[in-house]
Protein backbone atom coordinates (compact mmCIF):
# COMPACT_ATOMS: atom_id res chain seq x y z
CA UNK A 1 0.00 0.00 0.00
CA UNK A 2 2.78 2.40 1.03
CA UNK A 3 4.76 1.44 -2.08
CA UNK A 4 1.81 2.34 -4.32
CA UNK A 5 1.43 5.68 -2.51
CA UNK A 6 5.14 6.34 -3.01
CA UNK A 7 4.91 5.50 -6.69
CA UNK A 8 1.94 7.81 -7.12
CA UNK A 9 3.78 10.63 -5.37
CA UNK A 10 6.82 10.09 -7.59
CA UNK A 11 4.62 10.05 -10.73
CA UNK A 12 2.95 13.29 -9.62
CA UNK A 13 6.27 14.99 -9.02
CA UNK A 14 7.71 13.95 -12.39
CA UNK A 15 4.50 15.02 -14.15
CA UNK A 16 4.73 18.45 -12.51
CA UNK A 17 8.39 18.67 -13.48
CA UNK A 18 7.65 17.80 -17.12
CA UNK A 19 4.84 20.37 -17.23
CA UNK A 20 7.12 23.13 -15.91
CA UNK A 21 9.87 22.20 -18.37
CA UNK A 22 7.30 22.43 -21.20
CA UNK A 23 6.30 25.90 -19.95
CA UNK A 24 9.96 26.97 -19.91
CA UNK A 25 10.37 25.75 -23.48
CA UNK A 26 7.25 27.69 -24.58
CA UNK A 27 8.61 30.84 -22.91
CA UNK A 28 11.99 30.31 -24.58
CA UNK A 29 10.29 30.14 -28.01
CA UNK A 30 8.27 33.29 -27.26
CA UNK A 31 11.41 35.17 -26.14
CA UNK A 32 13.22 34.08 -29.32
CA UNK A 33 10.31 35.38 -31.42
CA UNK A 34 10.39 38.68 -29.54
CA UNK A 35 14.14 38.95 -30.18
CA UNK A 36 13.51 38.54 -33.92
CA UNK A 37 10.76 41.18 -33.78
CA UNK A 38 12.94 43.67 -31.87
CA UNK A 39 15.79 43.13 -34.30
CA UNK A 40 13.43 43.66 -37.27
CA UNK A 41 12.13 46.91 -35.72
CA UNK A 42 15.71 48.15 -35.23
CA UNK A 43 16.54 47.18 -38.80
CA UNK A 44 13.47 49.10 -40.01
CA UNK A 45 14.60 52.25 -38.20
CA UNK A 46 18.09 51.95 -39.71
CA UNK A 47 16.68 51.39 -43.22
CA UNK A 48 14.29 54.34 -42.94
CA UNK A 49 17.10 56.63 -41.73
CA UNK A 50 19.36 55.47 -44.59
CA UNK A 51 16.60 56.03 -47.16
CA UNK A 52 15.99 59.50 -45.79
CA UNK A 53 19.70 60.30 -45.94
CA UNK A 54 19.88 59.11 -49.57
CA UNK A 55 17.14 61.59 -50.40
CA UNK A 56 14.69 61.97 -53.25
CA UNK A 57 15.48 60.86 -56.77
CA UNK A 58 17.59 57.80 -55.91
CA UNK A 59 16.99 54.65 -57.93
CA UNK A 60 15.77 51.79 -55.77
CA UNK A 61 14.67 48.23 -56.50
CA UNK A 62 11.26 47.19 -55.25
CA UNK A 63 10.87 43.51 -54.50
CA UNK A 64 7.99 41.86 -56.35
CA UNK A 65 7.47 38.43 -54.86
CA UNK A 66 10.53 36.44 -53.84
CA UNK A 67 12.65 36.53 -56.96
CA UNK A 68 11.75 39.65 -58.96
CA UNK A 69 12.57 43.32 -58.46
CA UNK A 70 11.54 46.41 -60.40
CA UNK A 71 13.23 49.78 -60.47
CA UNK A 72 11.62 52.82 -58.88
CA UNK A 73 12.56 56.35 -57.94
CA UNK A 74 12.67 57.34 -54.32
CA UNK A 75 10.61 60.33 -53.29
CA UNK A 76 11.14 62.39 -50.15
CA UNK A 77 11.09 60.09 -47.14
CA UNK A 78 9.16 62.59 -45.07
CA UNK A 79 6.11 60.47 -44.57
CA UNK A 80 6.08 56.82 -43.59
CA UNK A 81 3.13 54.45 -43.58
CA UNK A 82 3.23 52.42 -40.37
CA UNK A 83 1.17 49.35 -39.52
CA UNK A 84 -0.35 50.11 -36.10
CA UNK A 85 -2.14 46.77 -35.77
CA UNK A 86 -5.73 45.51 -36.22
CA UNK A 87 -5.35 45.76 -39.99
CA UNK A 88 -4.76 49.53 -40.01
CA UNK A 89 -1.79 51.44 -41.39
CA UNK A 90 -1.39 55.18 -41.03
CA UNK A 91 0.80 57.77 -42.62
CA UNK A 92 3.04 59.48 -40.10
CA UNK A 93 5.70 62.17 -40.42
CA UNK A 94 9.21 60.64 -40.39
CA UNK A 95 10.09 61.47 -36.76
CA UNK A 96 6.70 60.39 -35.46
CA UNK A 97 7.02 57.09 -37.35
CA UNK A 98 10.43 56.45 -35.81
CA UNK A 99 9.01 57.26 -32.34
CA UNK A 100 6.15 54.84 -32.98
CA UNK A 101 8.57 52.03 -33.86
CA UNK A 102 10.71 52.87 -30.84
CA UNK A 103 7.59 52.66 -28.67
CA UNK A 104 6.94 49.18 -30.07
CA UNK A 105 10.53 48.21 -29.24
CA UNK A 106 10.09 49.43 -25.64
CA UNK A 107 6.84 47.45 -25.31
CA UNK A 108 8.45 44.33 -26.75
CA UNK A 109 11.43 44.69 -24.39
CA UNK A 110 9.09 45.07 -21.38
CA UNK A 111 7.24 41.92 -22.41
CA UNK A 112 10.55 40.11 -22.91
CA UNK A 113 11.63 41.11 -19.40
CA UNK A 114 8.35 39.85 -17.92
CA UNK A 115 8.76 36.54 -19.75
CA UNK A 116 12.33 36.22 -18.49
CA UNK A 117 11.19 36.83 -14.93
CA UNK A 118 8.53 34.15 -15.35
CA UNK A 119 11.20 31.80 -16.67
CA UNK A 120 13.45 32.42 -13.65
CA UNK A 121 10.52 31.61 -11.35
CA UNK A 122 9.89 28.40 -13.28
CA UNK A 123 13.57 27.42 -13.02
CA UNK A 124 13.31 27.88 -9.26
CA UNK A 125 10.30 25.56 -9.26
CA UNK A 126 12.26 23.02 -11.31
CA UNK A 127 15.05 23.16 -8.75
CA UNK A 128 12.64 22.68 -5.83
CA UNK A 129 10.85 19.82 -7.57
CA UNK A 130 14.09 18.11 -8.54
CA UNK A 131 15.17 18.31 -4.92
CA UNK A 132 11.88 16.74 -3.80
CA UNK A 133 12.27 13.97 -6.39
CA UNK A 134 15.83 13.28 -5.21
CA UNK A 135 14.72 13.14 -1.57
CA UNK A 136 11.83 10.89 -2.49
CA UNK A 137 14.17 8.63 -4.46
CA UNK A 138 16.56 8.38 -1.49
CA UNK A 139 13.69 7.63 0.87
CA UNK A 140 12.43 4.89 -1.45
CA UNK A 141 15.90 3.39 -1.77
CA UNK A 142 16.20 3.41 2.04
CA UNK A 143 12.84 1.62 2.39
CA UNK A 144 13.96 -0.96 -0.19
CA UNK A 145 17.16 -1.76 1.71
CA UNK A 146 15.20 -2.04 4.94
CA UNK A 147 12.78 -4.52 3.34
CA UNK A 148 15.67 -6.57 1.95
CA UNK A 149 17.26 -6.72 5.41
CA UNK A 150 14.05 -7.89 7.03
CA UNK A 151 13.62 -10.65 4.42
CA UNK A 152 17.14 -12.00 5.15
CA UNK B 1 -5.23 42.70 -23.33
CA UNK B 2 -6.29 42.46 -26.99
CA UNK B 3 -9.34 44.62 -26.25
CA UNK B 4 -7.12 47.29 -24.68
CA UNK B 5 -4.85 47.25 -27.71
CA UNK B 6 -7.85 47.67 -29.98
CA UNK B 7 -9.11 50.66 -27.94
CA UNK B 8 -5.62 52.16 -28.03
CA UNK B 9 -5.58 51.89 -31.83
CA UNK B 10 -9.01 53.53 -32.13
CA UNK B 11 -7.85 56.39 -29.89
CA UNK B 12 -4.66 56.69 -31.91
CA UNK B 13 -6.61 56.97 -35.19
CA UNK B 14 -9.07 59.45 -33.63
CA UNK B 15 -6.19 61.68 -32.55
CA UNK B 16 -4.62 61.80 -36.03
CA UNK B 17 -4.72 65.27 -37.56
CA UNK B 18 -6.89 65.76 -40.65
CA UNK B 19 -5.31 64.96 -43.97
CA UNK B 20 -3.28 61.96 -42.81
CA UNK B 21 -3.58 58.95 -45.12
CA UNK B 22 -5.03 55.86 -43.46
CA UNK B 23 -5.04 52.42 -45.04
CA UNK B 24 -6.77 49.12 -44.40
CA UNK B 25 -4.49 46.12 -44.83
CA UNK B 26 -6.52 43.62 -46.82
CA UNK B 27 -4.16 40.74 -47.47
CA UNK B 28 -1.40 42.14 -49.64
CA UNK B 29 -3.55 45.09 -50.75
CA UNK B 30 -3.74 48.35 -48.84
CA UNK B 31 -6.87 50.38 -49.37
CA UNK B 32 -6.99 54.05 -48.49
CA UNK B 33 -9.91 54.90 -46.21
CA UNK B 34 -11.16 57.94 -44.36
CA UNK B 35 -10.65 58.30 -40.62
CA UNK B 36 -14.35 57.54 -40.03
CA UNK B 37 -14.17 54.40 -42.16
CA UNK B 38 -11.08 53.22 -40.30
CA UNK B 39 -12.74 53.78 -36.91
CA UNK B 40 -15.89 52.01 -38.05
CA UNK B 41 -13.77 49.08 -39.27
CA UNK B 42 -11.92 48.91 -35.94
CA UNK B 43 -15.14 49.06 -33.93
CA UNK B 44 -16.61 46.22 -36.00
CA UNK B 45 -13.44 44.19 -35.42
CA UNK B 46 -13.73 44.86 -31.70
CA UNK B 47 -17.36 43.69 -31.66
CA UNK B 48 -16.39 40.47 -33.44
CA UNK B 49 -13.74 39.76 -30.78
Amino acid sequence: MAVKKDEKRMTDLTRQLRSIIAQIEALRVEIAQLDILISEYRQTITTLRNLKDLGAGKEVLLPVGRIAQVGAKLEDVDKIVINIGSGISVELPFDEAIQQIEKEIVAALALREALERAMVELYEKVEALSQKIREHGHAEAGEGKKDEGEQK
Amino acid sequence: MKENKSKEIIEFVERLPEGRHIYLNLGSVMVEVSKEEAIEFLKKQEEKE
